[in-house]
């Protein structure tokens, strides 16, 4: 941190020239939010480098930048399902200058003996999401998820589905598919999407939950075939896939990617953060570089995210901990 | 189990990297002929606890890990599995190389106690540096470094001390701050 | 001074054999977009990026590609794959370097360069072995580049049958190169290897998702970090044995103070044409199992070159048959992976997971419609690739010379260079202290396997394949039982492989004895017959 002390100088002479010219559009909100950002923003990605979600992080910096007037520095801190860096973000003084992406393991973690809980973070934004999907391989003999159900029920625990990796956020949602439907199916972990949405369409296994944007490869390659949406409606793109609700199961899923402070950080600051959010993920350039990864971008500010993330942690807990009673 | 030859014995102690670059004509099998010293043979009962200790070890720690029963192979099962071949290892390796004799290759140069106290001081100061990542400047505190490891290498030529340090600060934070935006 | 290996292939694409029914203008337009000045000068770019970061320890071609890939973004697709392909080649190559010079490879893609590559360089032949490496790297990858442009789509097709029991199949017969990585210390090398076994479960259960070994650390939840294993336990291991045993008032025991010969004469070229060939066909299959990699090949390689070698007992002392096939395998695999990547969307390695992501900005879509909607992509990766490796290998080649001058410092600096770069580069794959730690800690318990004759490959060897072991034979017990073994023909077919990967050597050997013996009586020596 020391050694940024020119480029600190610098973009604090920036970042005043900005708020002398910007302050009208800024001083709305009232309270001191005008004063918070002075230093550079280091923004924390828990995953590792090259991924989707550390590609989001990567292309809202600069609009964040533009935004907030000071520079945005993207650091990797992988490790253990996102933990380390969640609990390095922990430890860090809620000030608004330690922020964090994050994924829907937050809420889930803490259901696999992880020290992470929702309490310890304020959330500032949504950004995107990925909806859920179910996917056999294309010469599959199920057509509707109904037949699917239908051999689960025939023959319970014989049907297999592959997930990312366990404590993924696809294994919720899997757990939630068979409460709804009454049935029971084993579960085939992979090491990530990309092996496990593979090991579906090669027929190691009979069918895939995962991102729909993720499966969309294999799709469009005529490997695999989508049978049910996680969503509340159907998906432009495919405008013939039902949704899951529609067959019968009212099952909504999806990844999303966010950004969070450390619980404890004044409200005018996580205003700040999340209009700048909002304002950023606005921006058509952030919006066509995650449609082309097949996600969602969307704008959510703090205050829904924090119902959100809540909400999620309530659906998510009793099915963690029935998948967790299963296993074995 | 018949011995004849000890010819490599203690004078021969060093020969093991060296040894091996004669050519040889081929397929003859290679260090038949053993050490049979005493000291050599008991100095392989280290690799012999280690191994046998890791195994146990092993065993005792697999105790934590949650078995959920049931008839699939459990987390459990695995490093039961190699704890156990440790151990089997273990047992085999005081018939091959403490009852038999040691292959002349498997024993390395001395050790001098200078070295190893180079050794720890090293480790120490490392260990110091280490801690002191993203506590202060990176070019300061490995031009430090490299300043007190060259002292305690026995380094007193004073160009060596004054340049290598800013070479290799500077170099460093060139390749990791400034191009890699390491965040160091 | 190009081999004549490299003078017999020179035209790439073979139109008139093509198995696919591709129009030449699919050939001839990907290979003119990569021929422009503009996409030449990415090139030279990302040569000059992969080199530098392959050179140094810890600073892998993951890292430079993914922090590459937040400049190429902007760029026009095939200027962007020009830059993060070409610097995943030249750091290939890049890699090498401290491998062979200083023990310490940058990438597990080196592990085997590191078994012959550092004992030749002891030996005073740095300069051969530098070359050596460079010519077979380049041979692997032109290899690999003919796999990938005339077979990519089949052969992805054969990589889709690799499902959890053929996988597992493939990691026993990689396990079984234990024995051949163990220089003769069988037992001590299966310790070793159930050591890297063992390490490998630290972290979470693949199919249960409980803790193991964990000791309450929660870095250690995502298991044992690999690169800092393998920097600890070559590199650093190596220096701290150099502490230990260093002389204040001895003759400086410079290993490596002179270059050597360093352009291979004509017979030692011809000596290499058999370890090339081994090396490029391990490889090129290997490269297309997805999720195994140049590590696994260069020892797979490795083991074979040895097995056909008539010098079997330089293997492991300094050979540069092994050193050849270690690398020509290794980077053959390239194209192989490069191929899995592209036509199933299922990255064959990190580098390739982070170039997925770049090209689906570019509104390119890995996948297996990837090739059938674009012929000509095929072509430019091909072009883009075989631009690549010529560079590098002149580069590697120019440069060398300053590179081994490095190695004319006292050994007192080179301990403290690299101790210093080890760590700075282990800190910086995930910006993490822990990494460190582990790095530092493995490097003690690597000196206590080189002072008590444990060999360092098979635990590498253990860690890579024990999570892909585990996890497969429990994922094919889970979906089919035992029985999804016995149905799967390329599973049994390589269980009988490994079966006799290790029962051949053993019976040869006692054959060997048996005659030895026999021979030895006859001159009437007395002969030690364990």
């Amino acid at each position: 941190m020391k050694q940024r002390t020119l480029m600190t100088s610098a973009a604090t002479l920036a970042a005043a020239g900005l708020l002398l010219s910007g302050c009208a559009s800024n001083s709305g909100g009232g309270g001191g939010g005008d004063e918070f950002p002075t230093e550079d923003i280091r923004l924390v990605v828990p995953w590792a480098a090259g991924g989707s979600g550390d590609l989001s992080a990567r292309t809202l910096a600069p609009l964040l930048e533009d935004e907030l007037g000071v520079s945005v520095i993207v650091e990797n801190r992988p490790g253990a399902n996102g933990s380390v860096g969640y609990n390095w973000l922990k430890e860090q003084e809620p000030d608004g200058y330690n922020l964090s992406m994050l994924g829907a393991e937050v809420a889930t973690l803490q259901f696999m003996d992880y020290d992470i809980k929702p309490a310890d973070y304020a959330f500032l934004g949504k950004i995107l999401e990925g909806p859920g999907a179910i996917a056999v391989k294309a010469d599959s003999p199920y057509e509707t998820l109904q037949d699917l159900i239908d051999a689960a029920k025939a023959a319970p625990g014989e049907i297999t589905y592959s997930s990312p990796g366990v404590g993924s956020v696809w294994d919720n949602p899997a757990q939630g598919f068979q409460e709804m439907a009454g049935i029971e199916l084993t579960n085939v972990p992979y090491d990530g999407s990309a092996p496990s949405i593979a090991a579906a369409a090669a027929g190691d296994v009979d069918f895939s939950i995962d991102a729909m944007g993720s499966q969309k490869a294999q799709v469009d390659g005529g490997e695999l075939r989508y049978l049910a949406v996680l969503a509340d409606e159907r998906v432009e793109e495919f405008p013939d896939v039902p949704t899951a609700a529609e067959q019968g199961v009212d099952l909504q899923n999806a990844s999303f990617t966010g950004l969070m402070a450390p619980a404890g950080t004044p409200d005018d600051v996580v205003q700040t953060l999340s209009d700048a959010i909002v304002a950023a993920t606005e921006d058509e350039d952030y919006q066509s570089v995650i449609e082309q990864s097949n996600l969602v971008p969307v704008s959510v500010p703090a205050g829904e995210f924090t119902e959100f993330i809540q909400a999620e942690e309530e659906r998510y807990g009793p099915w963690i901990e029935l998948a967790k009673s299963k296993q074995g | 189990m018949s011995s004849t030859d000890t010819s490599g014995s203690t004078t021969g102690s060093t020969a093991g990297s060296s040894a091996g670059t004669a050519e040889r004509p081929g397929d003859h099998p290679e260090d038949l002929v053993l050490l049979k010293n005493l000291p050599y043979r008991l100095r392989e009962l280290i690799p012999v606890a280690a191994s046998v200790g890791l195994g146990i070890t092993i065993l005792v720690l697999v105790g934590g890990i949650t078995d959920r029963g049931g008839d699939a192979l459990g987390p459990r099962f695995w490093p039961t599995m190699l704890a156990w071949a440790l151990i089997g290892l273990g047992v085999l390796l005081v018939f091959t190389n403490v009852l038999r004799g040691v292959r002349p290759s498997d024993i390395p140069e001395d050790m001098n106690w200078s070295g190893i106290g180079r050794m720890v001081a090293t480790f120490a100061v490392l260990i110091g540096y280490l801690l002191l990542f993203n506590v202060l400047q990176f070019w300061l505190i490995t031009m430090v470094v490299t300043v007190v490891l060259l002292l305690l290498y026995g380094i007193r030529n004073w160009k060596v001390l004054v340049f290598l340090p800013i070479i290799i600060g500077a170099l460093l934070h060139l390749l990791f701050i400034v191009l890699l935006k390491v965040p160091l | 001074m190009i081999p004549e290996l490299l003078l017999q292939l020179p035209q790439l694409p073979q139109l008139p054999q093509l198995p696919l029914p591709i129009a030449a203008t699919a050939v001839t337009d990907g290979i003119g977009v990569v021929l422009q000045w503009d996409t030449l000068l990415y090139i030279g770019l990302g040569m000059l990026v992969g080199m530098l970061v392959g050179a140094f320890p810890g600073v892998t071609a993951t890292m430079a590609v993914a922090l590459a890939s937040g400049f190429t973004l902007t760029m026009d697709p095939i200027q962007g794959l020009a830059v993060l392909l070409t610097i995943y080649v030249a750091a290939q190559f890049g890699d090498r370097v401290p491998a062979i010079l200083i023990n310490t490879p940058g990438t597990p893609a080196s592990i085997a360069t590191t078994f012959d590559g550092y004992p030749l360089a002891k030996q005073g032949k740095a300069g051969l072995a530098m070359t050596a490496s460079a010519f077979g790297s380049a041979f692997g990858m032109v290899i690999g580049i003919i796999v990938l442009s005339l077979f990519a789509i089949p052969l992805a097709g054969l990589a889709r049958q690799f499902g959890p029991p053929e996988m597992f199949a493939l990691v026993v017969f990689g396990l079984t190169m234990m024995i051949g990585v163990s220089s003769g210390r069988i037992f001590k090398g299966l310790v070793a290897g159930a050591f890297g076994l063992l390490l490998a479960t630290v972290g979470r259960d693949p199919i249960t998702g409980d803790q193991r070994f964990t000791l309450g650390i929660l870095e250690l939840n995502g298991g044992v970090p690999f690169i800092p294993v393998i920097i600890g336990l070559f590199g650093v291991a190596e220096v701290l044995n150099q502490m230990v045993t260093h002389r204040r008032n001895a003759v400086q025991d410079k290993p490596i103070n002179q270059l050597g010969q360093w352009m291979p004469d004509r017979a030692m070229f011809r000596r290499l044409v058999k370890p090339m060939g081994i090396g490029a066909g391990t490889g090129s299959v290997v490269g297309l199992v997805p999720a195994v990699g140049g590590d696994i090949a260069g020892i797979i390689a490795w083991d074979n070159a040895k097995r056909f070698s008539k010098r079997k007992d330089e293997f492991g002392k300094g050979s540069i048959e092994g050193l050849t096939s270690a690398d020509t395998s290794s980077t053959a695999t390239l194209g192989g992976s490069v191929t899995t990547t592209m036509a199933l969307g299922v990255p064959g390695d990190s580098v390739m997971a982070v170039l997925i992501g770049s090209m689906m900005i570019w509104g390119i879509q890995p996948g297996p419609a990837l090739f059938t909607n674009d012929p000509s992509l095929v072509y430019t990766l091909a072009t883009i690739l075989l631009v690549a490796t010529v560079l590098s290998l002149g580069l590697s080649l120019v440069r060398m010379k300053s590179m081994v001058k490095l190695l004319e410092l006292k050994n007192q600096y080179l301990w403290i260079i690299i101790l210093v770069f080890c760590m700075v580069g282990t800190y910086s794959i995930s910006n993490s202290v822990f990494d460190v730690f582990v790095m530092l800690i493995m490097g003690l318990i690597g000196l206590f396997m080189l002072r008590f004759g444990f060999p360092a490959g098979p635990a590498v060897l253990g860690l890579i394949l024990g999570p892909l072991a585990e996890s497969n034979l429990r994922r094919t017990l889970i979906g089919d039982g035992w029985s999804g073994f016995l149905t799967s023909p390329i599973a049994l077919v390589l269980f009988a492989i490994s079966a006799a990967a290790l029962l051949l050597p053993p019976l040869r050997q006692m054959r060997l004895r048996r005659k030895q013996a026999l021979k030895d009586k006859d001159e009437g020596l007395s002969v030690l017959i364990p």
